[in-house]
């Protein structure tokens, strides 16, 4: 793919991402605010709702891409010496995969074992 | 054309900074705010699912002074880059691209933002000092 389609692609998927965030992160500031789980059990029963569990996910896989897609934005906009700029990339990749395959981790564990 | 030879006038504290460009250069550091926090938030999700323990861990660990105040700045910085990212969608459905609305929304998600993070930091800083 050449390079303008796939800064094309980045520019939709920066929005159809920011959509879903933006509406799914009402709910959650809607579930911390009004119905916060008091205990444990009630906690992981509501992550273990496999719409709750499959939406998480969905906004997690979100959150990555958007942040991966506006990070890359600032780090070529700002960090000119290719290498650092390519370290930075690299840092930041690393760190997003982490941390995205850390929470499908605990998401999966959460419906699996009792 | 030589472009290496025009002047480039970047002096930040030179040029004219309207509040858009103010509001769009907070969008841009609120949302690199929120990237850090990311790790932070997917450990703290991992051990909150772990056992009991580690949801008591999760508990006590976000009600220290220190970790509210960093989850202020975090209100903020959603709050901010929510709004100000609403109003670029709509700009990017041709809602709001005339200077003075442009102008006008710029400042409402600027000060909403700001206001409405002061607000939930005297309702916490209430629900601290009546605990304490």
């Amino acid at each position: 793919m050449s390079r303008r389609a796939s800064g094309f692609r980045a520019w939709v998927f920066q929005r159809i991402t920011a959509v879903y965030l933006g509406l799914y992160f009402l709910f959650l500031a809607w579930y911390v605010l009004f119905s916060a789980p008091t205990s444990y059990v009630e906690w992981r029963e509501w992550v273990a709702n496999p719409v709750i569990n499959l939406s998480l996910l969905f906004f997690a896989f979100s959150l990555l891409l958007h942040a991966w897609v506006g990070t890359r934005d600032i780090i070529i906009d700002y960090i000119k010496p290719l290498m650092i700029r390519v370290t930075m990339l690299v840092f930041l990749a690393i760190g997003l995969m982490g941390s995205g395959l850390w929470t499908a981790k605990y998401l999966f564990l959460t419906i699996t074992s009792v | 054309m030589n472009t290496k030879s025009r002047p480039v006038h970047l002096n930040l504290f030179v040029i004219r900074m309207p509040i858009m460009a103010i509001m769009s250069i907070l969008h841009r550091a609120s949302g690199a705010l929120l990237v850090l926090a990311i790790p932070y938030f997917a450990y703290i999700l991992g051990i909150s699912l772990e056992d009991q323990a580690g949801f008591a861990l999760a508990q006590a660990h976000l009600s220290g002074w220190f970790v509210k105040l960093v989850l202020l700045t975090l209100v903020w910085s959603v709050l901010h880059h929510l709004l100000s990212g609403i109003r670029f969608l709509l700009i990017d459905f041709d809602i709001g691209v005339d200077k003075i609305s442009a102008k006008y929304t710029a400042w409402v998600v600027t000060l909403l933002a700001a206001g409405v993070s002061l607000i939930i930091a005297v309702i916490a800083m209430d629900l601290l000092g009546g605990a304490s």
